[in-house]
């Protein structure tokens, strides 16, 4: 029967297809993960006051989901603006690290007056996140290194420094433990009363916003959907190529330097080994889902920090172990990603010759 | 028990709550969670305190909950504990000083809400962080060392260069030195808590160096592993790892945190717990950290030897880091006649002299 059919890509994907093969994906997705959970021992009954009551609809859940949500739509961001001229950064951690690390630095050496030290804070990390991926970017352009390569390689580099500032001159001086000294009250994201939930949200809100402008509005996005679609005709339409792609990238490395410092400003108070990890799986997961279109990357990030959420849950109250919780978040993603499949291809039978 | 001034109490005035005089009182049944940072069955530290859970389960005849692999991410672990208090847990531990931060802020959320921290630094009116003077049991453990080693070296794993590591490392050392002065220790960091291949492959370097015991402060066995293929002795650490080296263990240092968590937990229950101020810290004469029983190779002799000095330390007449205590790079830490404080022992990043190896990343 296989032979008798042909994939045929689509010329332009309806929205309706599209939402319904994102939805359909989703659904089948969670089905598949709940007969899993069930066979665990997870009761059938409390699937749905627990996932879904426990994760969207009650304040503390939706609290928690929003917390986790907001530096994973920054690194989502991130990936997203890089991926729209075709680069692929494999470095979010590391650049996430750096930003994480330039909050840090400033609030050790008390730089800047009080009131401008959280914005110093903020804006040193991305502008640490942007040199991170500079020279990745540098390297591609003029000598055409691969950058998933070189970004992955500048991550690992990035967490030895975190290593080596943690264990020599960072380390808490009080405990000998390998974190930084807390924060001051007036170097962290004010909390916004609703659970953990703090200001980072507007940031990631504003970025959003701007990501979706620069994208759908202006200029520079009609270059980088022309450079992403094809980097060469672009350049013989007499496009400014390398002006939009240092751009597109660098924003990339900014927003993932962001992402570091609204978890160190934001949640954690302090600069530890534990922070950032998984972000770069995240990060790449939100993106590809999000087809790079940053309202969608608010969409999927605020479905993940669910599916985080509810993992937690699984932790806590029924024992289930790590490599299930993942798997089980495997299976929904996979089943997503897969039903986009029926959105950009027709199945058309093949007809005797 | 000596209370000294520790980085306890720096890291509370840091943090600074004033801890009001009383008892702490349940509000409601007792409920109570353990949340672990990795998984339980782990060979080492989370199966200790496992051990001592499943210790008071029985004890108080009570279910106790547990949440494995709850990263060390103050959102993780916040969404953790808020689950438990929402559904009525009001005794939680905490098993890893990364957890310390999260817990503190969520103690002064959850005032009736009773919080423990394994290795953790903060404490306050309703939280109280635990950790036992490990190095007095690897200076036990040292004697065994140096009294089953003929080439004149002895081995270790550490994993990062933390007080609480550093300490274990130089209690092994100063111990194996009581009895054998020019023993060499030959000390190997791993930059890592877990890392079952790394430490094999270190534990084998070590072995090649002439070393012909080994000892381990991780969680892994590969060092018990290594030394029983090469017939070296080993010990073991946080359980007993008899099993993974059956004929040539010395001992293991171990923990016993029931010891410390039965009767603290009874105490919260019945209303008398009254969290100590800069955190609850003691050695040998609690229990809580000892040998595990020797290998059929210990000799009767050294036996003897390592009870007189578990007495000494018991009774307070010895000290393992007592002076005149020589830094390998530096000179005199600790004069003759003195002890070192305990805050100097949390923030411990020098090697005593004889030991052979670096620690990484110093400043």
């Amino acid at each position: 029967m296989l032979d008798g059919a042909l994939l045929v890509r689509r010329q332009r994907v309806p929205l309706r297809l599209s939402a319904a093969s994102y939805l359909g994906g989703l659904v089948f997705g969670l089905a598949l993960a709940a007969l899993i959970l069930v066979q665990l021992g997870v009761p059938a009954a409390a699937l749905w006051q627990e996932f879904v009551v426990q994760t969207f609809l009650t304040s503390q859940g939706l609290g928690q989901t929003v917390t986790a949500m907001i530096p994973l739509v920054l690194v989502g961001l991130g990936t997203a603006l890089a991926l729209r001229v075709q680069f692929w950064n494999i470095g979010i951690e590391g650049q996430l690290w750096l930003g994480a690390m330039a909050a840090t630095w400033v609030s050790i050496l008390d730089l800047g007056p009080e009131p401008l030290r959280l914005p110093l804070m903020l804006a040193l990390s991305m502008l640490a996140g942007a040199l991170w991926i500079a020279l990745p970017l540098a390297l591609k352009l003029l000598w055409g290194v691969s950058e998933v390569i070189s970004t992955l390689l500048l991550g690992s580099i990035a967490f030895f420094w975190v290593q080596h500032q943690l264990f020599g001159a960072w380390r808490d001086g009080t405990t000998g433990f390998p974190t930084s000294p807390t924060l001051d009250a007036t170097e962290r994201l004010p909390l916004l009363g609703w659970g953990q939930v703090h200001a980072g949200l507007w940031l990631a809100l504003a970025a959003v916003v701007l990501a979706a402008a620069v994208i759908g509005v202006t200029r520079l996005g009609f270059y980088a959907r022309a450079v992403g679609a094809n980097r060469r005709a672009a350049r013989a339409a007499g496009l400014p190529v390398l002006l939009t792609v240092a751009i597109f990238v660098l924003g990339s490395g900014a927003l993932c330097g962001l992402a570091g410092a609204v978890i160190v400003t934001g949640t954690e108070f302090r600069l530890s080994q534990s922070i950032g990890a998984g972000y770069l799986f995240s990060g790449i997961v939100i993106a590809y889902l999000a087809r790079s279109n940053p309202l969608a990357v608010l969409v999927v990030s605020f479905l993940l920090g669910g599916l985080y959420t509810a993992g937690g849950v699984l932790k806590v109250f029924y024992g289930i172990s790590e490599a299930m919780v993942l798997l089980v978040q495997g299976v929904v993603l996979l089943s997503v990603l897969c039903a986009q499949l029926f959105a950009d291809y027709r199945v058309v039978a093949r007809r005797p010759q | 028990m000596i209370k000294l001034r520790s980085a306890f109490a720096t890291g509370l005035l840091a943090a600074s709550l004033p801890v009001a005089a009383g008892a702490f009182e349940l509000k409601s049944e007792p409920k109570i969670a353990f949340i672990y940072a990795s998984t339980v069955q782990d060979g080492g530290w989370n199966e200790a305190i496992d051990k001592g859970r499943a210790a008071v389960s029985e004890e108080l005849g009570l279910d106790i909950a547990v949440a494995e692999n709850i990263p060390e991410e103050a959102t993780r672990l916040r969404a953790a504990i808020d689950l438990y208090v929402q559904r009525g847990y009001n005794i939680i531990v905490g098993t890893t000083y990364g957890y310390s931060e999260a817990m503190s802020e969520a103690a002064q959320a959850y005032p009736d809400v009773a919080f423990f921290n394994a290795s953790g630094v903060h404490n306050g009116e309703n939280m109280e962080s635990f950790y036992a003077r490990t190095y007095e049991a690897w200076y036990l453990a040292g004697i065994a060392a140096a009294e089953a080693s003929e080439s004149g070296k002895i081995g270790m794993l550490a994993g990062f260069p933390v007080g609480v590591v550093n300490w274990d490392v130089n209690g092994f050392a100063r111990g194996a030195q009581s009895v054998k002065p020019g023993i060499d220790t030959t000390v190997v960091y791993t930059n890592s808590w877990w890392d079952p291949v790394k430490e094999g492959q270190v534990s084998e370097a070590i072995l090649d160096q002439n070393a012909d015991v080994i000892a381990t402060d991780l969680s892994a066995a590969s060092a018990l592993n290594a030394a029983e293929e090469r017939g070296a002795g080993a010990i073991g650490y946080q359980i007993d790892m008899s099993a993974a080296a059956p004929e040539h263990i010395l001992t293991s240092v171990v923990f016993n945190w029931d010891a410390y968590l039965t009767p603290r937990i009874k105490a919260v229950i019945d209303g008398s717990w009254e969290p100590e101020e800069w955190g609850w810290f003691e050695g040998l004469e609690s229990g809580v950290v000892d040998l595990a029983p020797f290998g059929p190779s210990v000799s009767e002799e050294t036996k003897a030897k390592i009870a007189e000095a578990k007495a000494q330390i018991i009774a307070g007449e010895l000290q393992p880091f007592a002076g005149p205590l020589m830094a390998r790079d530096g000179g005199e830490v600790v004069a003759a006649g003195e002890v070192l404080p305990d805050d100097a022992l949390w923030t411990m990043d020098f090697f005593v002299d004889g030991i052979t190896g670096t620690m990484p990343a110093g400043e």
